[in-house]
């Protein structure tokens, strides 16, 4: 338990520095940080599926974000805050955390077993799928259909991406035709 | 974007197809140890990635492997919606209709691993593609702009 | 900006796994003679892999926009993007 806080102390920290930070490219690093961090804490928390995931998601996002960072060579870019900024920031974290604040006293506390649906997944799982996962069992059998979604959204965000970083032929008509035909 | 040196170069001749070899193992044994259809495809397209970021842009063929990554990432998607569909036979939408065999197999539960290998396939030369099309855009932003 | 959204997405997929955690729980990958251990609750984990790949897609998504407003723009601050009218 003790490494759980120090780890959550570790990835606050890291969040703190991601966003206040003037230079751009420091920021990426250190939302690289919070991903690792995360992923520790997912192991902690018993859910090493999850913590593959996370590892390798968390690299592919630094590699991108890098790239964009690099390639726009500008390192500094907030030029500093106004008043009212500061005052929106205060005000939504007083609100925010009021309502955290009680929605979380009406939870059970840390570690009690809370959901009971799961009884019947752990139970009957092995049984109907076969798989011995539990966890892909459950992603790819009785919830395929949010695996059907995950994959569609997946598909049409990168076909979003080509579509925004085509090369358009402003000067010449001719490279219009081409990826057409 | 010119490639790294050569002791780069000569390990990740070596390296890229371990990590290939790696990413199909994670994908397809989704069903008995960790991992699964994405995980094992991001490992994929890392591997992919990390083979043009060590050779350079202008030795790294890119145009051609643009192409033949968006035919993948098709087929990958074509094949998971046919295995869906094909569920009518089992009585509903996306029943698991194939046999469950013995537990601790690589054929067992049914339909799962052959929906590890759609996603992989689709998430694997999806992300690849992306990265292609990130790297090729700010050339000609450059060169448009000066 | 981006930053910021993906900091708040992690901080959810933190919430929801921590919600099905036991205390001496095991991770639920199932061996199939032994019984009676009590495993962590599988059900949010696989509700949350689908999240991290869904915001994958969003960051890269996002990413993708910002780059052609830098072309567009040449800056990435937004005070400055709001007065340059394109």
């Amino acid at each position: 338990m003790f490494l759980l806080y120090l780890l959550l102390l570790f990835i606050l920290i890291g969040a703190l520095i991601a966003v206040e930070i003037h230079n751009l490219l420091s920021s990426v690093i250190a939302v690289g940080t919070i991903g690792l961090g995360l992923c520790i804490v997912f192991l902690l928390l018993g859910a090493p599926d999850l913590a593959i995931t996370q590892l390798v998601v968390e690299i592919l996002v630094l590699i991108i974000l890098i790239r964009a960072t690099l390639a726009s060579s500008m390192p500094d870019t907030y030029k500093g805050r106004e008043f009212l900024a500061y005052a929106v920031t205060i005000l939504f974290i007083l609100f925010f955390g009021g309502f955290a604040f009680f929605a979380f006293k009406s939870l059970p506390p840390f570690g009690e077993p809370m959901l009971q649906l799961a009884n019947r997944y752990i139970y009957e799982g092995w049984q109907k799928t076969g798989a011995t996962n539990l966890v892909a069992g459950i992603m790819l059998d009785f919830r395929s259909l949010d695996m059907l979604g995950a994959a569609t959204v997946l598909f049409a965000a990168i076909v979003g991406t080509l579509v925004i970083l085509r090369k358009k032929g402003r000067k010449e008509v001719n490279e219009r035709d081409e990826p057409g035909s | 974007m010119s490639g790294m040196s050569l002791v780069v170069k000569v390990v990740t001749r070596v390296t890229a197809a371990f990590i290939f070899i790696f990413g199909c193992y994670v994908s397809l044994t989704g069903q008995l140890e960790l991992g699964g259809g994405f995980a094992g495809g991001i490992i994929i397209a890392v591997g992919y990635i990390l083979y043009v970021l060590a050779y350079g842009k202008s030795e790294a063929e890119i145009e051609t492997s643009k192409e033949g990554a968006a035919v993948v990432m098709c087929l990958g998607m074509i094949l998971f919606l046919m295995l869906a569909l094909l569920g009518f036979i089992g009585g509903s939408f996306f029943n698991n209709f194939l046999p469950k065999g013995q537990a601790g197999e690589i054929w067992s539960a049914g339909i799962i691993p052959l929906c590890n290998l759609s996603i992989m396939l689709e998430v694997g030369a999806g992300l690849y593609l992306v990265f292609l099309n990130f790297i090729t855009f700010n050339v000609t932003v450059r060169e448009e702009k000066e | 900006m981006i930053v910021g959204i993906v900091i708040m997405e992690y901080a959810v997929n933190l919430f929801l796994v921590s919600i099905g955690y036991r205390w001496g729980g095991v991770d639920p990958i199932i061996e199939p003679n032994i019984y009676n251990l009590t495993y962590v609750s599988p059900l949010p984990q696989a509700l949350v892999v689908c999240t991290i790949i869904i915001g994958l897609a969003t960051t890269i998504l996002a990413v993708a926009m910002a780059m052609r407003i830098y072309e567009k723009y040449g800056t990435f601050d937004i005070t400055k993007i709001r007065k340059l009218k394109g």
